[in-house]
Order: structure tokens, then sequence, then C-alpha cells
């Protein structure tokens, strides 16, 4: 199924940095809309925690605005054991300059 | 020779889009005495299936009438010449070929030998050995013995190899045609089950491929989720298990994705992507071309084709990949193996 792409915000709080949760797909025609989602979920901080669990596809567009992200602070990546993110994120190199949990 | 869920035989031993499945009389994971079948692809890509069960029952021919049959088949490629043998006993053997044209033959016969011309003598309890396709195409009943019959089968459809059936046979089959070919094979295992099949039956089921995916589309980040979806649609009716079909839709988005950033230089017409999709014996076939110019390289962000990350993930999604560019374009080729 090909799901519009959606994005939930919880803000810094009390030492813990803030979270960008992602759902749906994200392709070149929404990328745009996941880099605002991440600069603005950083709003300029030192950390930021994407909760990828809930992305349904993603490609190398998605991984580039991650490596954005990852060049600018200090990033964390929730991702599904099953599916491709491992893989994207392996092939890209993603995993070497960002911290990677899996879950299931 | 059964292995997997009970009585199914383990699809990594068959060709893509067939099913073999043994209803027997009890639980057991082997079959049934003297049931048999063969499923193999034949040198030159034909698929050869056939079900029977040996006259004598004692089972000491069993495991010699796959290999007769299949000694036969791959020498002759002729239904008739691989029911000659396979030895006496109810049998039915298909050949299928390019385009899904299937010559088929039956012997009915349940304890004469092999060039019985007897009437259609019954199998344990139903009609015998049978062949049915849904959607229905023609009578089988009346198949003359020691010829071949031909049907030509539509993309997608469903042909059937009994060792037995009865009135309810397509019936069954027609419902659940639309299923995946293992679970299509459960169900009808089901119905030829004892109590109204007592000795049980070994059926044989081939899914002919779907008509080929052929898509275009704008080379515009806009297509990207319609063509996703149609593929994801197209590789669900081709039976592509969810594993290799993830793989492939990735591959082909990812492709798409990097025709649609730079195939777009200076044309005076709209550049166009067109996506294809087809099944070969085995193989999985994907290409994407579009009809534009590539940007050149300009760095990491924008570097032209298909080098660095692109090329590196569709390399790991699929088999094989080589890209062809001209001044007419640029195509991607992706090959992948299936199993059924």
């Amino acid at each position: 199924m090909t799901e519009p792409a959606r994005f939930a915000v919880t803000p810094a709080s009390d030492g813990h940095p803030p979270v960008l949760t992602v759902a749906g797909d994200i392709d070149l025609a929404n990328v745009g809309e996941f880099e605002s989602a991440l600069s603005g979920a950083r709003d300029n901080g030192k950390e930021l925690v994407v909760d990828l669990t809930g992305v349904s596809y993603c490609d190398s567009a998605a991984v580039r605005a991650l490596f954005t992200v990852a060049a600018a602070t200090t990033l964390t990546m929730v991702v599904k054991r099953a599916g491709h993110i491992t893989t994207l994120l392996g092939i890209s190199g993603l995993d070497r300059v960002a911290t990677v949990i899996t879950e299931g | 020779m059964t292995e997997g869920p009970a009585g199914g035989v383990d699809p990594r031993l068959l060709p893509y889009g067939v099913a073999v499945r043994y209803s027997h009389p009890s639980a057991a994971t082997s079959p049934a005495p003297g049931l048999w079948h063969l499923a193999i692809r034949l040198p030159d890509g034909r698929v050869g299936l056939a079900v029977g069960r040996c006259a004598d029952s004692g089972g000491d021919t069993t495991p010699y009438a796959p290999t007769s049959v299949s000694a036969a088949l791959v020498n002759s490629g002729d239904p008739v010449a691989a029911l000659a043998a396979a030895g006496a006993g109810p049998a039915v053997c298909a050949v299928i070929g390019p385009h899904s044209r299937v010559g088929y033959a039956l012997r009915r016969t349940t304890g004469q030998g092999p060039t019985s011309q007897g009437p259609t003598g019954q199998g344990p309890t139903g009609q015998g050995p049978t062949v049915v396709t849904a959607p229905q195409l023609s009578d089988h009943q009346v198949a003359p013995p020691d010829s071949t019959s031909s049907i030509d089968l539509p993309p997608g459809s469903t042909l059937l190899l009994s060792t037995d059936a009865d009135h309810r046979t397509a019936g069954v089959l027609a419902d659940c045609a639309a299923e995946p070919p293992r679970r299509c094979a459960q169900i009808l295992a089901e119905a030829l089950s004892p109590p109204a099949f007592p000795a049980g039956a070994v059926l044989a089921l081939y899914r002919s491929p779907p008509n080929p995916l052929e898509l275009r589309v704008p080379a515009d980040p806009a297509s990207l989720a319609v063509v996703r979806e149609r593929l994801r649609r197209w590789l669900g009716l081709a039976g592509v298990e969810a594993e290799t079909a993830a793989d492939a839709v990735l591959a082909v988005g990812e492709a798409a994705s990097n025709a649609s950033e730079h195939a777009v230089l200076g044309v005076e017409r709209p550049v166009e992507l067109t996506v294809h999709a087809s099944i070969d014996g085995e193989q999985l076939r994907c290409t994407v071309s579009d009809n534009g110019r590539w940007k050149p390289a300009t760095g990491p962000a924008g570097a032209s084709h298909y080098r660095g990350h692109g090329m590196k993930l569709i390399d790991a999604l699929v088999d094989t990949a080589h890209v062809v560019t001209g001044d007419h374009g640029t195509t991607i080729e992706m090959l992948k193996e299936l199993r059924s």
C-alpha cells in the first residue's frame, strides 16, 4: 500500500532529545517535507532521535536527508529489524555516522 | 517424497508457478502407496508435470515412475511417451511451453498395461486422472487415450492435474483460482481427501504468469508512488512472494527515482519513464527506461547515472543489473530469480 507520510514531533524535555516519529512512504516527491520535519524537530539542538519503525517505504532520497542531519547533529535512528531500512543504512554508510537502534 | 507442510511438496524443489500436494488417508508425511508426482523444468525451459498412481500399490515401482517420466520428457517432450514410461496405472502428464501453451495426455486405466485402449476406467473413487483449468477452457473428459490434447492457458490462469476428481472439482478450483498456487493446492487437496476419496490423490497445479506490466509515466517525482503501487499489484497477481516483491519494488523505486531526478536535461518534449515487469521461467525481469538526457556529475549529491548509492542499493536487491545509455535515453534492466 502506498501511504502518504506523517510526521509527529515529541519536543525535547528534561535531558531527553526531541523525537521525530515518521510513518508512511518517503520518496523524492515528499522528501522536502521530511527535510523540514527533521530540521523542525531538531530545532538547532545537539541531538535528535528519529523513529522510522512506521515507515512503509523509503529509498536513497530519505537516506540523503538523514545524512544531512547526521552531519549537523548527533543522530539516533530507531528502525525495524525486518524490511529494507537496515540494508539501506548499511549500504549508504549512514549506520557509521549515526546510532541505529533495531526493534522487533 | 513430501516435505514441508503436511502433504505439500517443498516449493524450492518445484518450478516457479507450480504447487504439488498429496492428500492421503493418513496424516503421515509420506505419500500414500503408489501415488507419485513429477515437476521439472526441461532444458528448453518448458515445464513438465505429471501425477499418477502405480497399478501395483505395493509401491515397488513408485520410486521409478517419476524418474522414467522425467527421462522421457527430457528426451522427447511428449506427454504420451512420458505416460508409456510411467508403467501401469492411472496417470496424467502435461508439458507447458512458451506463452503457456499446454500439451497433455491422460491414462485412466487402473491395472491394465499402458497400451490399453479400454474405455474410461474409473479411478479408485471418482472419475480418475483429470485435467481442469480455471477459467474452464474446454471439456477434458473425453480426451482420447494415447493422444495429446492442447490448451492455450490465458495469463494468470490455473491448470490442475489430479490423479482423481469428481463433479465438484472444477467448481472448487474455480473458487480458489485467485489464491496463491500453494494455498489453492491445499484447498483442492482437502476436497480430494477421505471420506470422499478413501485412497487419496496427488495433484499438481500450475499458475500461468500474468501479462507483463508496461507502465508509462512522466519522469516526475509525483509518478513514483503510482509506479510502486502498480508494480506491487502486478507482483501480487504474479504470485511473487512478499520478500522478493519488496526487493523488486525498492529496486524499481530507486531506479525510477534516480531517473526522475537526473534524466531531465534540455529536452523539448516532456521526459517519460517506462517501467516494465515480466516473468520468464524462474526469473523476474524489471526495466526502467527514460527518454531524457542525464545531468552530468556535479558531486556526490548530484551524481549522474546510477553510480554511487543508487546502484549499490539496486545491486544488493537483485541478482543482475545493467545500465544502457544512448541518445534515446537510459535503461536499467534488473533480473531476479524467483521461487514458487
